[in-house]
């Protein structure tokens, strides 16, 4: 295989990788375009020459060009209709103006970490306590404009989302051994990458945890545990993804490759330490936790009623899903275990946050329950359509470490 | 394209729109600060959750690089030794007179007050 071609294979890897890169360099180098584009420089160079090094041989170019051309056009339209949403205005979302978009904008005012401002946020909407890969995305932007605008800021959403689909596409393609059939997951998946919530961390978040959650699956752990690093970097919720993770590696006996998420842990560990050197203040341990969870499993009813109430919208998504996850059940339960365990963990983590919430449970849940099951859904549709489509004979192809 | 220009313009007042004029309050407040300026938030509200949140959390972002205080907090207590703090007051929809301050600046939906001296 050619740099080129490894290069292609890995380009949704190498993207989302390279924007962690990016705002991590803001967090050590001066906020200078020359430096900051000097170290993407040198940076590139390395990554360059390591993907010649790693170039292995050509693959076999499967048959029926034309039809997966005919498919990759397809999902190319629903995405170049996303950008055209995406860069419509500035983000008008009100966690946009409150958290991502405000940390971003006073950062820049400052051209560093405003440690000062994150300490004197007086307001829970600005969580001071949140991971900062997406405030220092935006800022690396500035920082090459060389000015604070957030016209087409919305265009980071969508590199994140083909990144997604980019490594979606490569993923299907060693699970189903067929070009056309990749090309068709990843057009299916181009709504649940592209999430209407511009400005916000989910689109960013979705794109490194799902990429990690396939690429952990089959036994990439350095590049997933990597990934898997950075969606923690982009929202508190990828903290509870690497237990998770873990938990579903040991359920399928992949017990050495658990150590081999270290660089998951490295990545986001410096942030919590300099978090809890600053003494930001994480809202869903504020207080009495003890006393709040044990009030609201005394009286579930106001949660349930909660959950119950919050329309999560697409019904005919579902329906397909739950009809796909019904016909692949014995496929699903053989092969992917890891994902099943570790959506289901990362799924009552979300539940568990909302019994801990300090909140009002309704408000909690109606603002923010379609956000946190979107996370979730890419993998688990994912491997639902790998398992409806791919071949029979393909095994896992991590299945113990 | 006339038509993405007005959905753009939307867009960009759909999270102000509960406070009309707030928006464009707050960027002529931006015009004639500076950063590091420390700017109460001056509103004809009595509760956080009653329309002083709104104001409020809207008015972060576009003045950031300044210190905005606010008067009233998340368990609705006054706080008006903040305006101590301030040198700059930005009052929508009203004009508190505050001793030691002046109207700098007065537009259709609100005013700008500058510490005196």
């Amino acid at each position: 295989m050619t740099v080129h071609a490894e290069a292609r294979r890995r380009g949704g890897e190498l993207v989302l990788i390279g924007i962690g890169v990016c705002a991590a360099m803001l967090g050590v180098l001066p906020w200078s375009r020359w430096v900051i584009g000097g170290a993407i420089l040198l940076i590139a160079s390395g990554v360059f020459v390591a993907l010649r090094r790693a170039a292995g041989p050509a693959v076999v170019q499967p048959a029926g060009r034309r039809r997966y051309h005919a498919f990759l056009l397809l999902a190319l339209i629903p995405l170049l209709g996303y950008a055209l949403y995406a860069t419509l205005a500035p983000p008008a979302e009100f966690d946009y103006l409150a958290d991502w978009g405000l940390k971003a904008r006073a950062f820049f005012e400052v051209r560093g970490i405003d440690w000062q401002f994150l300490g004197r946020a007086i307001a829970r909407d600005t969580h001071p306590d949140y991971p900062l890969l997406l405030p220092l995305t935006y800022d690396v932007i500035a920082v090459f404009r060389n000015g604070w605008s957030d016209a087409y800021l919305g265009i980071v959403h969508v590199v994140f989302a083909a990144a997604l689909l980019l490594v979606i596409h490569e993923s299907a393609i060693e699970d189903t051994r067929s070009r056309i059939a990749a090309a068709f997951i990843a057009f299916a998946l181009v709504p649940l990458a592209a999430t209407p919530w511009i400005g916000m961390a989910e689109g960013p978040f979705i794109a490194y945890g799902t990429a990690a959650l396939l690429l952990i699956r089959r036994g990439d752990m350095t590049l997933g545990a990597i990934l898997l690093g950075l969606a923690a970097s982009t929202k508190n919720e990828g903290l509870t993804l690497i237990a998770a993770v873990a938990i579903g590696l040991l359920c399928v006996g992949r017990k050495r490759d658990v150590i081999r998420l270290w660089p998951a842990v490295a990545i986001q560990l410096p942030w919590l330490i300099v978090r809890s050197l600053h003494n930001l203040p994480t809202d869903i341990v504020t207080g009495s936790v003890i006393d709040r969870v044990a009030a609201h499993l005394r009286d579930p009813r106001p949660l349930i009623s909660a959950l119950s109430s919050v329309s999560l919208g697409k019904p005919l998504f579902w329906i397909a899903l739950a009809a796909g996850i019904v016909i692949a059940a014995r496929t699903l339960v053989a092969r992917e275990r890891f994902i099943l365990v570790a959506l289901l963990i990362q799924f009552g983590c979300y539940v568990g946050a909302y019994v801990a919430s300090p909140y009002d449970i309704a408000w909690h849940v109606t603002y923010s329950w379609e956000r946190l099951v979107a996370h979730l859904t890419p993998a688990l549709t994912y491997v639902v359509l790998a398992s409806l489509i791919g071949p029979r004979d393909v095994l896992q192809p991590a299945t113990q470490s | 394209m006339a038509d993405r220009a007005r959905l753009a313009a939307n867009f960009v007042a759909l999270p102000y729109q509960k406070l009309p004029g707030s928006r464009e309050l707050m960027l002529e407040v931006r015009a004639r600060t500076n950063p590091g300026d420390v700017i109460a938030i001056a509103a004809p509200f009595t509760k956080w959750g009653q329309g002083y949140r709104y104001l409020y959390m809207r008015s972060l972002y576009p003045l950031a690089g300044r210190v905005v205080l606010p008067l009233i907090d998340e368990q609705d207590r006054a706080h008006g030794g903040n305006l101590t703090r301030a040198n700059v007051i930005a009052a929508y929809r009203c004009e508190p007179r505050v001793p030691g301050f002046e109207v700098v600046w007065r537009g259709r939906d609100g005013v700008l007050l500058r510490r005196k001296g």
